[in-house]
């Protein structure tokens, strides 16, 4: 190890590096905070003091107002790109200036304060997604935004006397303060709540909608991540910070989160089986924690020696009957994606069988994906019944946060992945040694022993993909989730050999390069990059066991 | 009125000024306690709790001789006090990953070969919160102004109310004791 590292020799780069670029917020956090962080001190009781700060105020602190792009009532806009914004902000300036000599006449409703935002007289912003068609109206009780199409990121200011509505074509959000999503597709509209609170009112039917929590119009709409249907905003980092605020405030999810009917499996029965021994250490899940097997077939879902850990990380596509996903089970257990619930959810052991309904939705295992590829995983839909059987028979609970928090993404390195594919009908298998000796085998083959009695790190598959690798790596960063972000589809054969985790004991060496980022580079062509990113994560807020039938 | 929200608090002259003082160093204080915190949600918090005091007239006196320099330093304060609140804990990072003897001393260089090994960086970036903590107040103002904001000495002094040979002599010093602490955290000799 080099005892003269650079940075002590050349301080000023290294400041330059971690207080200057590497640490700089973008301007949409420092915009979105200036937002946020005003509307929360109008909210204190002394905002409306008439108290002077100073009995003099220096002339030099007083800003001239700047201009803005006034929009007078029931303007009606259309974002297609940034290219056919430009004419609309032109004709917006124009406005302006009339409407700015007559300031008591027909006030505007909105202001253009950016490509794509607009900000209302409370201080309410909405952010449209491009391809979005919407119009401002003056409402009896406040200001209605009218969505025929797209997508809108409205952060209402709190509304003291007046209400701000949004409309879409078959369903009306009204909102006190908050920051939510609304979509009007083909298929029905879409309202997520990312901070606060909106009430939602499709026909007769009103509720209310919390942080995190979501409703569609329409059943052919499937539920999507909250997180996934702001990613679009210039504010998306942000506001899935929000998000994650939802730790305190989120309802259960439950049933209740769609107001279509849920799917469910015609018959579904439980066998409760005997507890698995308990153990473990070192930070990781019992013993069998995590164990159970699923099959499925067209019509019929078989589940053996399952924990309720392995069935609520199945139910939430966090394991997968194909291999683990961002470590599986064990992975959510040991990030603490998956928390909460009595001792026994860890040990107690359930068989499950169910008739999935006839229909036309496929429940094959593999599917094309969204980039072409052919990937394994099973159905949403069979999910959700999964969910709602456990929620029936379990009287299960869980919460269902967003977390912002530092992840390493894996993706491809700069000249491109290096992966070798698998041969078709290979014996599939994986294993990952944080820092032991190479014992000459991998995945239960011999296999030549180049490192001899070194002390190593390893991480091996034979048909494994990317998500898969991503759960291996994930085990040695002690504080990140790895997440797939490499774009890579299909199952490789891999091996990596690297600088062990933790001290090696005495009398044996270590071997001593390369590092594991090195290895992935050098043998892989893949990389780590450090972010913060939105993440799930679930609490079992109650659980029960279950009658057997 | 035209102007939308903007001009919903004229008619207090108080209310006014606070929302001036808010709009012009709101971006100081934020981007000042996130460099020093690199986390949006505790740089908000360092924002909320400065401008509250702000809103409910808990300012010192002097303020007005130097509102920018006030927030300023307010901001690197509050900051350091979160980043000393912090729990601590070993990265498990191997420091043989970087070699760096051989390379040019400028800092692009140095981000991209410390972007390659990010378990490294991060605990590169850890090491020197610690270090922050340990510094005074006053040495930590001058580093942030200098590293993160790019100020001159000129600008440093400016702000700090300081002439430009005590900011030079000051910044001088702190780099020396970030040097020592960032060398004592490794185990150099």
């Amino acid at each position: 190890m080099t005892r003269e590292t650079f940075y002590t020799r050349s301080l000023h780069a290294f400041m330059e590096y971690c207080l200057g670029r590497s640490r700089a917020a973008s301007r949409a956090q420092v915009d979105l905070s200036e937002t946020r962080a005003l509307q929360r001190l109008r909210q204190d009781p002394m905002w409306e003091s008439d108290a002077p700060l100073f009995e003099a105020a220096p002339s030099a602190l007083r800003r001239k107002p700047q201009g803005l792009n006034g929009i007078s009532a029931a303007s009606t806009f259309r974002r297609k790109s940034a290219a056919r914004w430009a004419p609309v902000a032109a004709a917006a300036v124009v406005i302006t200036a009339v409407v700015f000599t007559r300031p008591w006449r027909n006030d505007p409703l909105a202001v253009a304060i950016a490509d794509g935002v607009f900000e209302l007289q409370d201080g309410s912003r909405v952010e449209m997604h491009p391809q979005s068609d919407l119009s401002f109206e003056r409402a009896d009780d406040g200001v209605r935004i009218r969505l025929n199409r797209g997508g809108i990121i409205v952060n209402a200011a709190k509304q003291r006397k007046s209400h701000l509505y949004v409309q879409t074509k078959d369903l009306t959000a009204s909102v006190v303060g908050t920051v939510f999503l609304v979509n009007a597709e083909e298929q029905g509209s879409r309202v997520a709540v990312i901070e606060g609170e909106v009430r939602v009112q499709q026909g007769a039917i009103e509720r209310n909608l919390r942080r995190g929590e979501q409703v569609t119009s329409s059943a052919a709409m499937q539920p999507q991540p909250v997180v996934e249907g702001i990613s679009w905003s210039r504010n998306a980092g942000v506001l899935a910070g929000l998000l994650q605020q939802s730790a305190v405030a989120a309802p259960a999810l439950a049933t209740q989160n769609q107001t279509s009917p849920r799917e469910t499996f015609e018959v579904a029965s439980i066998r409760i089986g005997s507890p698995t021994p308990s153990g473990g250490g070192r930070g990781r899940p019992a013993n069998g924690a995590c164990e159970g097997r699923i099959q499925i077939d067209p019509s019929r879902v078989a589940i053996t020696g399952a924990t309720l850990n392995y069935l609520v990380t199945l139910a939430y596509g966090y394991s997968t009957p194909f291999g683990d996903v961002v470590g599986g089970c064990a992975g959510a257990l040991e990030k603490k994606r998956l928390s909460g619930g009595p001792d026994w959810v860890g040990s107690d052991r359930f068989d499950i069988e169910a008739k999935i309904p006839p229909g036309p939705v496929p429940y094959a295992e593999k599917v094309i994906d969204s980039r072409g590829g052919v990937e394994r995983r099973v159905n949403p839909r069979l999910l959700e019944m999964l969910r709602a059987l456990l929620e029936s028979r379990f009287n299960l609970v869980v919460r269902r946060e967003q977390r912002n928090v530092p992840v390493y993404l894996l993706v491809a390195a700069p000249g491109g992945s290096k992966l070798t594919a698998s041969k078709e009908g290979e014996p599939a298998g994986s294993s990952v040694t944080r820092n032991g000796s190479y014992d000459g085998y991998k995945n239960g083959i011999a296999a030549p022993k180049p490192y001899g009695d070194l002390h190593v790190g390893h991480i091996s598959a034979r048909r494994g993909t990317m998500a898969i690798l991503a759960g291996q790596i994930g085990r040695f960063t002690t504080d990140r989730i790895v997440l797939d972000r490499t774009g890579i589809t299909g199952e490789f054969n891999y091996e990596l050999f690297f600088v062990p985790f933790g001290p090696v004991p005495d009398g044996r060496s270590p071997l001593t390069s390369p590092t594991l980022e090195g290895a992935l580079r050098e043998e892989l062509g893949l990389e780590l990059k450090p972010l913060l990113e939105a993440v799930e994560f679930l609490a079992i807020e109650r659980v029960e066991r279950p009658t057997e039938n | 009125m035209a102007i939308g929200a903007v001009s919903s608090v004229t008619e207090k002259p108080g209310l006014q000024e606070v929302e001036d003082l808010f709009r012009e160093h709101h971006e100081l204080v934020y981007r000042t306690a996130y460099s020093i915190l690199n986390n949006a949600a505790d740089a908000e918090d360092v924002v909320q709790s400065l401008f509250l005091r702000l809103v409910r007239r808990q300012l010192p006196p002097d303020v007005r001789t130097n509102v920018r320099g006030y927030f300023y330093r307010a901001a690197v304060n509050q900051a350091l006090d979160v980043l000393r609140s912090r729990r601590r804990y070993e990265l498990v990072a191997d420091v043989e990953s970087l070699d760096l003897r051989s390379g040019s001393t400028d800092s692009q260089y140095l981000a991209e070969r410390l972007n390659a090994v990010p378990l490294f960086a991060e605990r590169l970036h850890r090491q020197l919160e610690a270090a922050l903590a340990e510094l005074s107040p006053e040495a930590v103002h001058i580093l942030v102004l200098r590293y993160t904001h790019n100020y001159s000495d000129k600008q440093i002094a400016a702000l700090l109310g300081l002439s430009r040979t005590a900011i030079a002599v000051r910044l001088l010093r702190a780099r020396a004791r970030l040097k020592k602490l960032m060398r004592d955290s490794l185990g150099e000799e």
